[in-house]
């Protein structure tokens, strides 16, 4: 059961990486302001390196390599996230997703 | 860790890393983020403050900007052009059609999806057109 777990959560992270990365300025929109004040790349590029790094993670879990570093990476991403949009549908989603996440870190 | 396991890893991270670069090679994405700041500031000035004069827009006005095409909302009485943006919002042109040519409506909207500090965006994606001027028993 673990299995599905693992694809459901991939799908998210390959979808949200394709489309981010596909087209950055789309995303730019979502970085909080103060992601963009302390890092040194453009908004851009932040998205780029984000939908990457999900990519890479949604193929880690899915291919059953390093999952719990990997899912605990993507829930704390997650959580960080939901605490940027508050009390909002989206926030709550992502809190959804990151419980998701971290049960692949507790996973038996 | 078996060799394979690690192989399909590097793999997978040197897959995604060049189709970062190809990707960022294709994109303006190593502007000075401090320049691209300053632009902003100045674009807004130079939107909100021109001339010290912001063109009042009625409701009226408003609601008739409420298309894909022509879309106009307004968020603490400031109005915006999102057209250019109507396309790219990640969670699909619907969503911000069904709230163009509105202000309480797209307020509403934006703070409930979104949380209100993605209002200070607004100027970022959009275009800034004018004030909103509330005409006397236009709104109940």
């Amino acid at each position: 059961m673990q299995c599905v777990l693992r694809v459901g959560l991939s799908i998210v992270l390959f979808w949200f990486g394709i489309n981010q990365i596909l087209d950055p300025s789309k995303w730019t929109y979502f970085i909080p302001e103060w992601v963009v004040n302390i890092s040194p790349f453009t908004p851009e590029l932040i998205v780029l390196l984000n939908g990457g790094v999900e990519i890479i993670l949604g193929a880690f879990i899915l291919f059953g390599i390093f999952v719990r570093i990997s899912a605990l990476i993507v829930a704390l991403h997650l959580f960080l996230i939901a605490l940027s949009l508050g009390n909002t549908p989206s926030g709550i989603r992502d809190v959804g997703l990151a419980f998701m996440a971290l049960a692949l870190v507790f996973k038996k | 860790m078996n060799k394979a396991t690690v192989t399909i890893a590097v793999f997978i991270v040197v897959a995604v890393g060049m189709l970062l670069i190809w990707r960022s090679s294709s994109l303006e994405v190593f502007t000075n983020p401090i320049e691209t700041e300053e632009e902003v500031v100045v674009e807004e000035e130079s939107n909100e403050n021109s001339g010290g004069f912001a063109p009042m827009i009625s409701e009226e006005e408003l609601a008739l900007h409420n298309s894909k095409d022509d879309c106009w909302v307004s968020y603490a009485g400031s109005v915006y052009d999102i057209t250019d943006w109507v396309g790219k919002h990640p969670g699909g042109m619907e969503a911000i059609i069904s709230v163009c040519g509105e202000s309480t409506k797209f307020e509403e909207a934006l703070n409930a999806q979104h949380g209100e500090d993605r209002a200070q965006m607004l100027p970022k994606v959009g275009q800034f057109i004018g004030t909103l001027g509330v005409i006397e028993g236009a709104q109940s």
